[in-house]
């Protein structure tokens, strides 16, 4: 009677283990994930970007000295105190200075007003201008101009043309948020909503959500934890990963980091030899060429960065294959096969 | 005779082909100029003074830096360049030698590369088809016509391979060529530490099951590189245990600078480093086709093939890739580690592309084994491909410039063989111009002026210079108030050209903004009572009405101007007939009683390393400064000699007096570089006179009354001025050149051997 109840109280035990405990942490774990390793801002920091439409000034228009990008947005909320732009530099290190100005439209005297070396500036990377935080400025529109002290030909940044070209963070008060749960709340809530308005942070989400995905396919579908019997984890990889290189405008290494540690965690559940690896590189070699031909160049640019990918983990795996000559392993043509689905 | 059948006249042909077309537009008349080309001596002058600069360990450098400089590592490094084109100007003149040296570069790199390759791959045509693409492929067009530094790696690895595991004893033949490929390893200080990173793979490779008997040969080599490259161990071993900047000053200057290159261009085949010939969108696409082709062929190989020597190449390939492209893959702030790791992507990470090349090529050959024919296929479009912007001879940067179109100042002040003291000289801009006339025929920008007859004050090299050196040289740029340099840098000469035109292509990044600036200053000279001007079409020559009576080189100041800043230096000028020197105010309280003394003194103006020098004392009570104006380092010695030793150094030329500073000099060979006074530096004690910083750079003694009166000999004090590392550099040079010439004896007596044995068997 005992060793029938214990029996039962081990099923129940595995079952909440494997059901819920697991799955709870992989979710908080998409959970924090998505708050803290989405976004390269502090925690209480709310970021809204903008469009290239904000700036009077074209794209990539070099500033020549006594040139001004202008800009005109309205603030989403309270506590505005860093403006972020996106500079062009040519792929170069420029010695002209730039002045930023601040100020709330129709004010006659500006805000915030400073000098900055554009030699700090990283090429299409935004550059944050600080000023003192401005509490109430949340649906209030504000004026930017950024004026070249001494830009001439071959020394001049621009308006970079990648979106966001200009960023507002708000800076909320950690005391407040400590203070008040009900403000944290709150906060957490706004934190949310802007962050899924951003696609990119979007994205990243859903590959946060991948090791819950994984996991819970593994253990519906799987009799054994680690006997696949179809490439369902091998698709939904690759869809994440084309939906990252294609769909995101901008990199995000924890991502990377993630998708790579996947494709690490495929191969050795499923065996695949490394010359499938480096097939993949081609493939993505490929998509490069296709993409830049088209103009693409952004998403050449991201594929590219899964062909170093890929060819590193091939290489990896080459010492992996070294080790088990002997062993089966997944070949390619066989890995096509099944991964078209036929026999 | 064996060899020559059908298959080996169509490669030869075919080579040939590669080799004329490649090097087209080399065949006009004239120099290729472009940018380190731009370095290549016009005269044997200059060829000269471009080897003596490796035999002394301080000296004025090739940029002929009036200071002076301890070159550190810098001074072993790139020995056989400077030998070789001084033997093809010697025999060819400089034009047509530049062709010679360049092509010839092609040719040791290619037939490198197939011995090397034979150690992996046993058929000859893979070997052959290999060798084309590492001779023939845009990054070895790009490293500015020293295609040579490419046969280093290949060279050295086939000899020490030789060496290694010939079956009796270690032949001496290819010692010797093992010796000289690893000097050829280490004629670049970038492709030093490349080849360093290469090199250490393809040893490992090479010696993972070595037996003990050849272990044993590999103690031999290493006790023989001992000897041979002692100048190069000393020169390391200084650096560090002085750590010193020079050479890796630019690492810590560029660190903050992280260059980013769009990923794709990592699997840019077709990429060149510095000749911008492939840069349009087109080659990009051909590149990476061919990038793609050869992941075709790798998928080729199967999983029973793999072997250390695949994933040896795959990993150096991709430590290459990621060097190359460290700033868009990896965060800025590992960037600064990295760096320090491999400074030789610093300020250009295109480098690390030269990491690539070799494995690439080796990968390539393997997998021949499975697929032949496409690697043929992709060896001959490859390289034809390559070559065909080569073929644009109007294009700017493959434009030659014949040195007799070369305006006649131009010529005369920077060109002509000139043998003497270099003139001090301030050049504004620089010593490196765009010139008009350089626009007119519109070819790349000319850097001919190596300060050969007139010296420049200020060098702002980081690779090169470092530390206060380099950042006084920054703060010297464009300055208008210069008089007090005269001072400082023994200034004479101030050459500021009136063609100068905005940058075009590389070379010096001159702007309108800069021209107008320059200008600027040429007329705040003009109005400069102390300077007379003779000016020609192309610039304006300022001189000193006074230059003939003052030299501060070394001198015997008499009187302290105190500043506590170098950017107040040019602020007052100050009048140089009370012979100052500049000090920092903590001097004031040394300075009560102070005489200006006469001084004469000898020195050899190839080796700025040792001075001569006879005080002479007007009065026993009061102390004696002696300032050199050359760069300060505590490795001066003064040290006591003999009047006899000072008088046995006869004077070459008479001696110049100079009646501002009271001082005199006259020219001396020294032999050997100044061994001679090895002995009397070791009998002697070292005066006890204190040494600071005099004239912001230079070097500043304090000889106390009680050292006058303990040794003056007859009211006159001899001594001897010696940059002491210089004596330790200079026995290693000859211990390292007896050593090669035992090895070329022996070498010798051993044929001689052979041949004899031979004879008495028929």
């Amino acid at each position: 009677m005992i060793n029938i109840r214990n029996k039962k109280l081990v099923k129940y035990s595995r079952l909440i283990f494997l059901w819920l405990l697991i799955p709870i942490i992989l979710f908080l774990f998409w959970l924090f994930s998505t708050i803290f390793l989405t976004s390269n801002y502090s925690f209480t920091v709310i970021v809204n970007g903008y469009n290239k439409s904000v700036f009077e000034t074209s794209e990539l228009k070099p500033l020549y000295k006594g040139d001004k990008a202008i800009a005109e947005f309205r603030a989403m909320e309270n506590n505005l105190g860093i403006v972020a732009v996106r500079f062009h530099t040519f792929k170069r290190i420029n010695s002209d200075s730039v002045i930023f100005r601040i100020k709330e439209k129709n004010q006659n005297i500006w805000y915030y007003e400073n000098k900055y070396l554009t030699n700090q500036f990283q090429w299409d990377e935004l550059f944050t201008f600080g000023f003192p935080v401005i509490n109430n400025s949340k649906d209030k529109i504000y004026n930017i101009e950024i004026e070249s002290v001494s830009g001439s030909s071959g020394d001049a940044v621009a308006i970079s043309k990648y979106p966001p070209v200009l960023v507002a963070q708000y800076q909320y008060p950690r005391e407040k948020l400590t203070s008040n749960f009900f403000e944290l709340l709150n906060f957490i809530s706004i934190k949310i909503y802007y962050s899924f308005s951003d696609l990119n942070v979007f994205i990243s989400s859903m590959v946060y959500l991948l090791p819950l995905i994984f996991y819970l396919i593994i253990i519906k579908y799987f009799k054994g934890l680690f006997q696949p019997p179809n490439y369902y984890l091998v698709y939904i990889f690759f869809l994440s990963l084309l939906i990252y290189i294609f769909l995101m405008n901008q990199n995000n290494g924890f991502i990377e980091l993630l998708l790579f540690g996947a494709w690490f965690f495929l191969n050795i559940i499923y065996k695949f030899e490394s010359r499938i690896t480096f097939f993949i590189a081609l493939i993505f070699m490929l998509t490069v060429i296709l993409n830049l031909v088209l103009g693409f160049s952004d998403i050449a640019d991201r594929a590219s960065i899964w062909v170093y990918y890929f060819l590193i983990a091939g290489a990896i795996f080459v010492i992996f294959d070294l080790k088990r000559k002997k062993t089966k392993t997944i070949d390619l043509k066989e890995f096509i096969f099944k991964f078209l689905n036929k026999k | 005779m064996k060899y020559i059948n059908k298959s080996f006249v169509i490669k030869l042909i075919l080579f040939l082909f590669f080799l004329f077309v490649s090097n087209f537009f080399l065949l006009k008349p004239g120099l290729w100029l472009y940018q380190d080309a731009a370095g290549w001596s016009k005269n044997l002058v200059e060829a000269y003074h471009a080897i003596n600069e490796h035999l002394v360990i301080f000296g004025p450098g090739y940029s002929n830096y009036y200071l002076s400089y301890d070159k550190g590592i810098l001074v072993f490094l790139g020995l056989v360049h400077p030998i070789y084109s001084f033997l093809l100007i010697f025999l060819f003149g400089a034009e047509s030698s530049q062709t010679i040296f360049i092509i010839s570069g092609y040719v040791l790199a290619f037939f490198s590369f197939y011995l090397f390759s034979g150690i992996f791959f046993k058929d000859n045509n893979i070997r052959y088809f290999l060798s084309l693409i590492y001779t023939f492929n845009p990054l070895s067009f790009s490293t500015q016509g020293a295609v040579y530094l490419l046969a280093g790696i290949p060279l050295y690895m086939y000899s020490f391979y030789k060496c290694v595991n010939d079956k009796k004893s270690i032949s001496l033949k290819w010692l010797l060529l093992n010796i000289v490929s690893a000097y050829l390893m280490i004629s670049y200080v970038r492709f030093a530490l490349i080849n360093f990173v290469i090199l250490i793979v393809y040893l490992y490779f090479l010696l993972r099951d070595i037996s003990f008997q050849k272990f044993k040969r590999l103690i031999v080599l290493f006790l023989i590189y001992l000897l041979v490259f002692l100048p190069f161990a000393i020169s390391i071993f200084f650096h560090l245990t002085e750590k010193s900047e020079t050479a890796v000053f630019y690492t810590q200057l560029f660190s903050n600078l992280l260059p980013r290159f769009e990923m794709y261009q990592a699997f840019n085949l077709l990429q060149s480093f510095n000749l911008k010939l492939y840069s349009s969108n087109l080659w990009i696409l051909i590149g990476l086709a061919f990038f793609a082709y050869f992941l075709y062929l790798s998928v080729q190989i199967q999983k029973k093939h793999y072997s250390v020597f695949v994933v040896l190449n795959m990993f150096l390939l991709l430590l290459g890739i990621s060097l190359f492209s460290f700033g868009r893959i990896f965060p800025a702030e590992l960037h600064h580690h990295v760096i320090n790791l491999f400074p030789f992507i610093s300020n250009g990470s295109e480098w690390a592309l030269f990491i690539t090349l070799i494995p690439f090529i080796l990968l390539l050959g393997y997998i021949s084994q499975f697929n032949k024919i496409h690697v043929y296929l992709f060896s001959l479009i490859f390289v034809t491909v390559s070559i065909i912007p080569l073929l644009n001879t109007q294009d700017f940067q493959l434009k030659k410039y014949s040195l007799h179109n070369i305006p006649r100042a131009y010529d005369e002040y920077f060109i002509e063989p000139y043998i003497g003291i270099s003139k001090p000289t301030y050049y504004i801009p620089d010593m490196c111009w765009r010139a008009r006339y350089m626009d007119e025929a519109d070819t790349p920008t000319q850097c001919i002026n190596k300060g050969i007859k007139y010296s420049t004050i200020a060098l702002s090299n980081p690779r090169v210079l470092s530390g206060d050196d380099y950042y006084f040289s920054i703060f010297l740029q464009k300055k208008a108030d210069i008089d007090n340099l005269r001072i400082t840098h023994n200034l004479k000469n101030i050459i500021i050209p009136d063609d100068l035109v905005p940058a075009k292509g590389p070379g010096p990044l001159i702007n309108s903004k800069e021209v107008a600036e320059v200008k600027q200053i040429n007329n705040i000279l003009k109005n400069n009572e102390n300077l007379n001007l003779k000016s020609n079409v192309n610039f304006n020559h300022y001189f000193y009405k006074d230059m003939n009576n003052y030299d501060f080189l070394l001198y015997s100041p008499g009187s302290f101007s105190f500043i506590d800043e170098y950017t107040n230096l040019l602020t007052n000028a100050v009048s140089i007939d009370r012979v100052p020197v500049f000090a920092s105010p903590d001097l004031k309280s040394r300075t009560a009683a102070l005489q200006q003394a006469g001084i004469k003194y000898k020195f050899d103006p190839l080796n700025p390393t040792v001075y001569y020098i006879m005080v002479d004392i007007t009065n026993l009570d009061d102390d004696i400064f002696l300032q050199l104006n050359q760069t300060f380092s505590e490795n001066w010695r003064l040290k006591l000699i003999d009047k006899n030793i000072y008088e046995s150094n006869k004077c070459k030329t008479k001696y110049t007096f100079y009646k501002i500073t009271n001082n005199s000099s006259c020219d001396i060979s020294l032999n050997i570089y100044g061994i001679n006074i090895l002995k009397n530096l070791l009998e002697r004690s070292v005066i006890d006179a204190d040494q600071f910083k005099g004239n912001i750079l230079g070097n500043l003694w304090l000889i106390k009354s009680s050292d006058l009166k303990k040794y003056h000999n007859e009211n006159k004090l001899y001594l001897v001025l010696v940059y002491e590392k210089q004596l330790y550099y200079t026995i290693s040079l000859i211990i390292s050149i007896s050593t090669v010439l035992f090895i070329i004896l022996m070498i010798t007596i051993q044929e001689i051997f052979i041949k004899t044995k031979k004879h008495d068997k028929y």
